[in-house]
């Protein structure tokens, strides 16, 4: 058992564009930060903000910033988000035994809960 | 062929033995996968043809007095031009992507509040080349290679090492940052309005937080300056667009500066100035009311629950929206009009299947720095935008 599983991390995480096709929810942390609260490529970790959370994919990616990740634009991060943290936002990030989210269960909790 | 992949609008698409030449890999994908995932014409559940869902969308539109129609940036003027006069038809609301991403920077431009200039003035004439919370590298992946930093101008002809200074403001080290080695500099911004308060304090020679004298001193050597200014800028300023535009006009108190905005939808800028030539605004625009509020904003009408219909044209605000907006959007009627399948169009009650701009369809659509651009598609579908709108049009 990794302890860092046992862990909630804050997170300070941009929300950018990227030019490939992006369907999966991953997040890219920065290697150094990822590294130094035990978190593996390919791990799944919840991202946390308020009362909503999504789970990510990690991938290690440079120009993440150094105290946190990148999410690219999409239904994850609407979902996440306000129009106050739309480009940048703080949120607890955790290691989780559970696969990434899909667009059909961030539907489902969209519609579930109007 | 134009590439209507980004607001660049690349012009210089080619095809040689099934090849697409000259594409970034963004345009490339735009270009070789328009026949995937498209969208059907679907009237609540049920496949229809598309005159049956048309008309199922002119009786939802018919039955509502609180409609609105939203996105349109990536349609064709022509389009766009039709929508308007849906809406004016309607009495309803109009608005685009513009009123979340960077529709003040291209309104202040139309009201002549910052000087601009052209891509093709840029690639000739610029010296300090300041990209300011956006990364093209992605958003706009051919603006560095096509039109800024990299082509010899000229005026510039010495090469970027020698004759431009690039100068990268974002909040973390991204991929265009990486790039501020030589004649460069990158300042990793913590608060956009600290940063333009030490610009200001360094025009009058004192101290301050970011160190920013040198990049003055920078554009004092050159007749030809610009800020490309992105949504990272946008949200940073917090809604104080005027200290950024002060800071730009004293700039040109003692050197040329320009700003252009960059990193929205192909023909996001075509909107803003087609409804601008109408109605003197740019979005969120009400036909009733008569005039422009930020309460007429998409997402407010939605999250405020002030329409039961909305027309949605090429964007996916389900996706794209934040929950508070994206909730509310269940309790209306909702017609979707878009070429590819969206997470919005399955909880639809229409869904009708357009074609892509400049693929499929002709016309025009405004590139990021307000250049005209006609399209030349490389395929043609008889139900386009102008098709579908024209039909609603004559059936209001
Ligand atoms: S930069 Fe934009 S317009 Fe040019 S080829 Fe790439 S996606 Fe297309």
């Amino acid at each position: 058992m990794r302890l860092t599983k046992l862990m909630k991390f804050e997170a300070f995480i941009v929300v950018a564009r990227i030019s490939w096709e992006q369907k999966k929810a991953i997040i890219y942390l920065n290697p150094e930060f990822a590294k130094k609260n035990g978190i593996r490529e390919g791990d799944v970790v919840s991202v946390i903000k308020g009362e909503r959370k999504a789970n990510f994919r990690v991938k290690f990616l440079d120009t993440a910033p150094e105290n946190g990740g990148m999410i690219p634009n999409s239904i994850y991060t609407s979902y996440l988000l306000d129009f106050n943290t739309f480009k940048n936002f703080r949120a607890y990030i955790e290691i989780v035994e559970e696969e990434e989210s899909k667009p059909e269960e961030i539907v489902d909790i969209i519609m579930n809960k109007k | 062929m134009i590439c209507t992949g980004c607001s660049c609008l690349c012009d210089d698409i080619e095809f040689e033995n099934g090849k697409i030449l000259n594409a970034c890999e963004k345009g490339f994908r735009h270009i070789s996968g328009y026949k995937e995932r498209r969208a059907k014409n679907i009237v609540n559940g049920k496949e229809v043809d598309v005159d049956t869902a048309i008309d199922k969308a002119l009786e939802i539109l018919k039955s509502t007095k609180k409609a609105v129609i939203y996105g349109l940036d990536t349609s064709t003027v022509e389009a766009q031009r039709i929508a308007i006069k849906i809406s004016e038809k309607l009495n309803c609301y109009i608005d685009d992507n513009s009123s979340f991403c960077l529709g003040e920077f291209v309104e202040a431009i139309l009201k002549k509040e910052v000087p601009t200039s052209t891509l093709e003035e840029v690639r000739d004439k610029a010296y300090v080349i300041l990209y300011w919370g956006t990364n093209p590298y992605h958003s706009l992946p051919r603006h560095m290679s096509k039109f800024t930093y990299y082509p010899r101008g000229s005026k510039r002809n010495r090469g970027y090492d020698e004759d431009r200074f690039l100068v990268v403001i974002d909040v973390r080290k991204s991929e265009v940052a990486k790039l501020a080695k030589k004649n460069a500099r990158f300042i990793k911004v913590e608060n956009d309005i600290e940063l333009i308060e030490s610009f200001l304090k360094a025009i009058e020679g004192k101290a301050s937080k970011y160190d920013v004298a040198g990049i003055l001193r920078e554009m004092k050597r050159a007749d030809f300056n610009v800020i490309f200014g992105g949504l990272g800028l946008k949200y940073g300023l917090k809604g104080n667009y005027s200290y950024l535009y002060n800071l730009i006009k004293k700039i040109n108190e003692f050197t040329p500066l320009f700003f252009i905005p960059a990193g929205f939808h192909s023909n996001m800028r075509g909107f803003n100035e087609t409804l601008f030539e109408e109605v003197r605004a740019i979005n969120k625009f009400s036909f009733l009311e008569k005039k422009s509020s930020p309460s007429f904003a998409f997402s407010e009408l939605v999250k405020n629950e002030n329409v039961d219909v909305a027309m949605i044209v090429g964007t996916d605000p389900l996706s794209s929206l934040p929950y508070e907006v994206s909730r509310k959007l269940l309790d209306m009627k909702k017609i979707v009009i878009d070429p590819r399948e969206t997470i919005t169009a399955k909880i639809a009650e229409v869904s009708i299947c357009s074609a892509f701009s400049g693929i499929e369809t002709e016309g025009e659509m405004v590139r990021s720095d307000g250049i005209r651009v006609k399209l030349s598609p490389i395929d043609k579908s008889e139900i386009d935008d102008v098709y579908i709108f024209k039909k609603i049009l004559e059936g209001l």
